[in-house]
């Protein structure tokens, strides 16, 4: 280290590079897209216990909660309860699990909400720069680095329905090591009239190593352990049973920072996810008529899987001019996915994915920026497709950036949509039920072409900026799931021998226009007004199918944010939201009705001496009861008081 | 060859007239300088400053000794005496030798602590590291015009120089968030209370508070908040500090030059002294991502060389 014993070393030392590339974030103005940041200072006031809740802050995303403990998101609609088509990311790890239908798993997060930096969420497709799981949006999820946490932190909520969350995180500096470990439990007795309840058992540990001034070492690791009740009463095949889930994850990120203009990152991940969740289905003739009257029939189900992870990634940042900035890298994800259930006849799968990536921003005057960057990407069932985007943003003053990007990007379909096969047998013999079966012919990735103008205006007087964004998305080849005859002979005799199977021939326009809208005077004062407005057109007509995708999103969404310090050590928040009618890509009778929710909260500082202490109120979902996924499962408030101590 | 010549004799007759002068150890050469090290940034100032008189004083012999061997007897005959470096400070003032003594490239908290100090300071002076208070907070006033706040993290090493920096930047209508850090731990609750609105932190060479440890910690936090960093250091902007206010070695070194041109032709040991030539440099990323406008550092330095009265 830089530090020696001599006093002048502190004016004449070296010193190792804290704020590099990775760790600063792009100005807004300079992003070849529309970005949202949602900072600590809001996350906080939000009382949301869960991620997923803040991006009903985010214009033009959706949030819907299958059950208590699986949150939906999704970025312009062409969802379903597996919303697959964004992705989030913590400190650069995928939260996007490769399994059955993929998605998005909230309920795996290690990391505590109060932990979180910031969030950056990119309104748009990022395929160029994160790939195919990007596909329409991508959320990052920026951790504290473990020397920006108090070396001891607790939380206790205590709610309404059950809800009990305990939290605690220590940190500690060891030289040229910062180490930060927190633990916690939370819990709630889940959904009305749902067999939801759930425990969560997470730890996470992040450790910062100095090792030398130009070297950086992360180290994170992670563990959640989650139990909770699954299935529905009264239904035969999905009875209601307890289920335990767990992910476990290391990773290691080394950087090298030669100067402040250059840097040079390897990380390697492994992860490990398992299910276990095995049952037995007695099926007599009232299910069955074909069966004889005295007889039954006993089908073993087991949707158990597990999964194992491992990703390399590079990237390097650099300046060759002082008006041009490369980032290029590569990466490979393997997959071992072993899900019996969902790959006849049960073997395991290795999934591969390769792809190479670069971004050149060009500062072409004080003015003009340009962004060109493209990410070709492969996996094991196609060859590599070039994602390209060009952004160029224009500064009319420092204070107005009018933005255009254009591009392209693909999604490559997963695993289970290429070749999930998803059979019952009775007795372990005979073939009952084919629920899903294979495409015809390997499906080709989905694409988006999409074009947008932004105007960003950042009045620092007034402390207010406003973000407009009108798009427009083309996306073909969009797969979807339909009906049809079983392959296999003879046919299955449940479900009139028909199987589900993934068609790529969906095409989906979605053109419409975001607003942001903030007035910031302060860190922990803001008023904002987001509305978002998308129209979605497809082709369903016309290949003569439900319109799954064109209720996908609500026509017309707005939110009211506001927080607020009335009085010192006194912080108010609320948060109102308004979700036009739409449907989580189910059946018209799935439909909801337009809704409107409040979530309020109100904190009080109580510092005693050097520790610091707060206590919080938070009522969620204010109002009536109402539906936010499908018309039978309507949500109330939920009201819970969180007690904060730091020290 | 001419010029060989010249200097040669120039040399002779002034060696001759000085040592006269001197007394008995008249084969001693007139300026002995003491440095810390011989290499690094001790060696780019003891270059400057040799380079400087080479030009200005071409007859004055020069004598470097490392501090490790030095003694007494080897100071004697001299007329003057320059330290580089604390290590070199400490040494020669412990001999307590009769002749002035220039001690350069030391902070201040360095040289109130050396040994066997005169009380009048008509023997002993310094050219510090440490920038002058009103300097740092013209230039902050200077880049940032539009930031009314400033934060200060005082530990036992700052005392004195964050108590006029707050006087002065009060004087400039600037709101001044201060907190004390005695302890390690007392950093993050200290940053926290004095960044809770977006501040100017004005790092001060402390040791104690600002340290390659803790230096993730301050930038990290105060980035967080929003909050530029002013550094000490070259290093410091490196880090992620929005703005260095410094002196290189190489610019203590002319003035140190400058000291000894005038103590060789009769003038006194000024009193210890700020540098006086300075750099200022700016994290242009740092700025960016901040949202930050900023004037070049060439402006901003030249500017604020301006406003001291200086080309």
């Amino acid at each position: 280290m830089a530090l020696g014993d001599a006093p002048e070393d502190a004016y004449l030392g070296d010193l190792p590079v804290v704020l590099s590339a990775s760790r600063l974030a792009q100005p807004t103005r300079e992003a070849p897209g529309a970005i949202t940041v949602i900072d600590r200072d809001m996350i906080r006031a939000s009382g949301a216990r869960s991620v997923a809740e803040l991006l009903r802050w985010v214009p033009g995303f959706q949030v819907g909660e299958a059950n208590a403990f699986r949150p939906l998101t999704a970025y312009h609609g062409l969802a379903d309860d597996n919303p697959r088509r964004m992705l989030v990311r913590v400190d650069g790890r995928s939260l996007y699990s490769p399994y059955f239908l993929s998605g998005v798993e909230w309920h795996k997060l290690t990391v505590d909400i109060d932990d979180i930096e910031r969030i950056e969420v990119f309104r748009g497709s990022n395929a160029t720069a994160f790939g195919s799981q990007a596909f329409m949006g991508v959320v990052n999820i920026i951790t504290r680095p473990a020397a920006d946490t108090p070396g001891l932190r607790m939380r206790l909520t205590q709610g309404e329905n059950g809800i009990r969350d305990r939290q605690v995180s220590i940190a500690q500096q060891f030289g040229p090591l910062n180490v930060r470990l927190g633990m916690g439990r939370e819990s709630d007795d889940g959904t009305r009239g749902l067999e939801d309840n759930w425990q969560k058992h997470r730890a996470d540990l992040r450790m910062d190593w100095q090792p030398a001034a130009t070297h950086r070492v992360e180290i994170h690791a992670g563990g959640v352990r989650f139990d909770n009740r699954a299935g529905t009463a009264g239904e035969l095949s999905d009875p209601p049973r307890d289920q335990r889930s767990s992910s476990s994850f290391g990773q290691i990120r080394w950087h090298w920072l030669p100067d402040a203009q250059e840097e040079l990152t390897l990380s390697y991940l492994h992860q490990s996810e398992r299910l276990k969740d095995e049952y037995g289905v007695l099926i007599t003739s009232a299910e069955f008529p074909q069966l004889p009257s005295w007889a039954t029939i006993n089908v073993g189900v087991d949707f158990g899987y597990t999964v194992e992870r491992d990703e390399l990634e590079l990237e390097h940042t650099f300046s060759p001019r002082d008006d041009i900035r490369v980032v290029w890298g590569l990466g490979q994800r393997e997959d071992k996915i072993d899900a019996p259930q969902y790959f006849y006849p049960g073997k395991a799968i290795t999934y591969t994915s390769r792809r190479l990536f670069g971004n050149l921003e060009w500062r072409a005057s004080d003015r003009w920026l340009i962004n060109l960057g493209a990410m070709a990407e492969e996996d094991d069932y196609n060859s590599a497709q070039l994602s390209p985007r060009l952004g160029i943003n224009y500064l009319l003053t420092p204070e107005h950036t009018l933005r255009v990007a254009i591009g392209r990007a693909y999604r490559q379909p997963f695993p289970f949509e290429q070749e999930g096969d998803a059979r019952f047998y009775g007795n372990g013999v005979i073939l009952l039920r084919q629920a899903y079966q294979p495409p015809s012919e390997t499906l080709a990735p989905e694409r988006l072409r999409f074009r947008e103008i932004g105007y960003l205006a950042e009045l620092e007087r007034w402390r207010t900026s406003l973000d407009v964004r009108v798009f427009e998305e083309k996306l073909d080849r969009l797969t979807h799931f339909q009906s049809n005859p079983s392959p296999l002979f003879p046919p299955p005799p449940m479900d009139d021998g028909e199987a589900k199977q993934p068609i790529g021939n969906r095409k989906v326009s979605i053109h419409g226009a975001e607003l942001a809208l903030l007035w910031r005077p302060a860190a922990t004062s803001w008023l904002g007004l987001n509305y978002s407005r998308i129209e979605i057109s497809t082709n369903e007509q016309d290949i003569q199918s439900k319109p799954f995708y064109k209720n996908s999103a609500p026509r017309a969404s707005a939110s009211v944010l506001a927080g607020w310090a009335p009085w010192p050590n006194w912080h108010f928040s609320v948060a109102h939201h308004y979700v036009g009618a739409m449907a989580w890509y189910r059946d018209e009778d799935d439909s909801l009705p337009a809704y409107q929710r409040t979530d309020l909260r109100v904190a009080r500082r109580l510092d005693i001496g050097t520790t610091r202490a707060e206590l919080a109120v938070t009522i969620s979902n204010i109002g009536a009861h109402h539906a936010e996924y499908v018309p039978w499962i309507k949500t109330g408030p939920a009201a819970y008081a969180t007690l904060r101590l730091e020290i | 060859m001419h010029a060989a010549l010249r200097l040669f004799l120039c040399r002779l007759v002034a060696s001759l007239a000085l040592g006269a002068m001197a007394g008995p150890g008249w084969a001693a050469p007139p300026l002995i300088i003491v440095n810390s090290s011989s290499d690094g940034a001790y060696a780019e100032a003891s270059a400057a400053l040799r380079s400087q008189l080479q030009r200005t004083m071409p007859w004055v012999e020069i004598e470097e000794q490392g501090w490790e061997e030095l003694a007494a007897q080897r100071l004697e005959g001299s007329r003057m005496i320059v330290t580089i470096g604390t290590q070199a400070a400490r040494v020669v003032a412990g001999l307590s030798p009769r002749q002035p003594v220039l001690h350069t490239l030391l902070p201040s908290s360095a040289y109130s602590r050396l040994p066997n100090m005169p009380k009048s300071g008509a023997t002993v002076s310094a050219i510090l590291l440490d920038q002058p208070a009103e300097r740092q907070i013209a230039l902050i006033r200077l880049a940032l015009p539009d930031w009314k706040r400033i934060a200060l993290l005082t530990g036992s090493d700052s005392e004195a120089l964050n108590l006029r920096l707050g006087e002065l930047a009060r004087e400039r209508q600037l709101e001044v968030r201060e907190a004390n850090v005695t302890a390690d731990r007392d950093l993050y609750p200290a940053l926290q209370r004095v960044l809770a609105e977006p501040a100017v932190l004005i790092a001060s060479p402390d040791a104690q508070v600002f340290n390659s440890f803790t230096v993730q910690n301050v930038l990290l936090t105060a980035y967080r908040h929003r909050s530029p960093v002013v550094g000490f250091s070259s290093a410091y902007v490196r880090a992620g500090a929005l703005l260095g206010l410094y002196s290189t070695p190489e610019q203590i070194g002319q003035q140190a030059a400058e000291t000894v041109q005038k103590v060789l032709s009769g003038e006194t040991l000024p009193p210890p002294r700020p540098p006086r030539q300075f750099e200022v440099a700016v994290n242009t990323n740092v700025a960016r991502s901040l949202g930050i406008q900023l004037d070049s550092a060439e402006r901003l330095g030249n500017e604020l060389a301006r406003r001291e009265g200086r080309p």
